[in-house]
């Protein structure tokens, strides 16, 4: 059994996925509120063991997303929304589910809804956030999430926190999803809403470029071993067999 | 080879900081009462394979340790309280201190903020207010409609005369142990915080307090020279830290192609 063209080949696979991920991570930094994935490696038994019983293994690359607080972008836009800790802002989904997001990037719709790109309406403490759409009054949130129009308060922005949220289910389009059971939404403690701000997406060029260079010549070290272990095969079957 | 890489990556990074407090600095030239930053940068933890001090058989100690770093990171960006420049305005409510200390103003939630920046105004009431009307504390009463003359000396008497009679007051400044360890809340306001101590109150040109000049406003201590030479420091020190990725990188690329 050819183990190590087995192994060289998982580990090429492994960091042609880890180039995968850090190319995503480098095409949506423009975007607000992108949360980086990091690329997390594990060992795999392969099942066979060498001299002395040592396992071979191989590596296996799973995805983590990393929550480290994103540059604050000033805008002046008032209908712009940063969240500065690690809480999210609530938005209603169509099939009546919530889900979180930290792209602030908000509109005011007809009906006077708050609403993000995708027309998912803002929620409050108490439900979506409505305001008269008729009133020409400026809308202002202040740093705890108090929303008014002009004058008249209009509720609090729901900003909610969670024990883990490394376990949310990324949706695209900047959002995230509670499927954890266990893990309730917490009211926000240390969390504080930016009007005006946008958080842009927490990737860092200067490192993804540094792992993309490391994961490139990892994928050239294990094609070199393959290169060789092909060699060795070559050799052998030409040698033993007589033929020239 | 790739602690190298790494190190340098880190070092890229720091110098990245830099570059975004140095074009904050140079943004903020013509803010009044505006306080220069300057980054701090520390080494990081180091890899000892070999301990200095450690036996080596026959009475004989290491002289000298192996120990590689892995980069730099940002430690704090300290604030520089120097003096800025005074420019004479001619207002009669604006104030520059000359010295320490700050004006103390309440913000709108009801808690207590500190500025340089004195160029005040009044309000509809006649308060005494900055430019985003926060109201200024320390002793200024509000301003009686009809008043001709504002005069407050070097030591903070002031004097509001109308046409009958006159308003005395002494204006109080603030002061701290640690002015470096205020937060910047932006809007020329700092907060206090543990690391700044409590503010003491005082009278303008005793103690240690600075003295106020009236008609005057204090401008931004930012060296545009000084912030160029450093502009120009930290993007060749991205350039150098980008050679030594490159060189690692290539070394790697040497290092795989030894097989054919």
């Amino acid at each position: 059994m050819e183990v190590s063209l087995y192994s060289a080949a998982s580990a090429m696979n492994a960091t042609e996925q880890w180039q995968d991920l850090i190319a995503d991570n480098l095409t949506t930094a423009s975007v607000p509120g992108t949360r980086q994935r990091e690329a997390v490696f594990s060992a795999v038994p392969v099942g066979a063991t060498g001299q002395g019983g040592d396992q071979f293994v191989i590596p296996s690359v799973g995805s983590e997303i990393s929550f480290k607080q994103g540059e604050l972008l000033a805008t002046g836009n008032a209908m712009d929304f940063a969240v500065e800790g690690p809480g999210f802002m609530s938005l209603q989904m169509p099939d009546g589910t919530k889900s979180y997001t930290r792209d602030g990037q908000f509109k005011l719709n007809s009906q006077g809804q708050l609403v993000n790109s995708q027309g998912y309406a803002v929620q409050s403490t108490g439900g979506t956030l409505q305001f008269d759409p008729a009133n020409p009054a400026p809308i202002t949130v202040t740093a705890d999430g108090q929303v008014s129009q002009g004058v008249d308060i209009k509720g609090k922005m729901a900003i909610t926190e969670f024990t883990s949220p490394q376990s949310l289910t990324m949706l695209g389009g900047g959002m995230f999803r509670n499927d954890v059971p266990n893990m309730l939404p917490q009211p926000a403690a240390a969390t504080t809403v930016r009007q005006g701000f946008i958080e842009q997406a927490n990737t860092s060029p200067t490192l993804s470029m540094a792992s993309m260079i490391t994961s490139m010549r990892m994928f050239e070290s294990n094609e070199k071993v393959m290169a060789m272990q092909s060699d060795r095969m070559a050799k052998t079957i030409s040698d033993l067999s007589g033929t020239n | 080879m790739l602690r190298a890489l790494y190190s340098s990556a880190s070092g890229m990074q720091s110098q990245q900081l830099n570059l975004d407090v140095i074009s904050n600095n140079l943004a903020n030239v013509n803010t009044t009462g505006f306080k220069e930053s300057r980054p701090q940068f520390q080494d990081l933890l180091y890899d000892t394979t070999k301990q200095a001090g450690s036996q080596q058989g026959g009475g004989n100690q290491l002289p000298a340790s192996l120990q590689v770093g892995q980069g730099s990171v940002p430690v704090a960006t300290e604030r520089i309280f120097t003096q800025g420049e005074l420019s004479q305005t001619g207002g009669n409510l604006d104030l520059a201190i000359q010295g320490n200390g700050f004006f103390e103003v309440q913000m709108p939630d009801g808690t207590l903020a500190y500025t340089r920046d004195g160029g005040f105004k009044t309000d509809s009431q006649g308060r005494v207010v900055t430019s985003e009307g926060y109201p200024v504390q320390g002793g200024f009463p509000p301003v009686p409609p009809g008043t001709t003359n504002i005069t407050i000396t070097t030591s903070g008497a002031g004097t509001y005369t109308t046409s009958s009679g006159a308003t005395n007051f002494q204006v109080q400044l603030a002061n701290f142990n640690n002015p470096g360890g205020l937060d910047a809340m932006g809007h020329n306001i700092y907060k206090e915080t543990p690391a700044s101590g409590t503010p003491t109150l005082g009278t303008p040109g005793t103690d240690g307090f600075g003295q106020l000049e009236q008609g005057s406003l204090e401008l931004s201590n930012v060296s545009v020279v000084q912030e160029m030479v450093n502009l120009i420091l930290a993007q060749r020190a991205y350039e150098v830290n980008s050679k030594a990725v490159q060189a690692a990188d290539e070394m790697m690329q040497t290092s795989n192609n030894l097989q054919r």
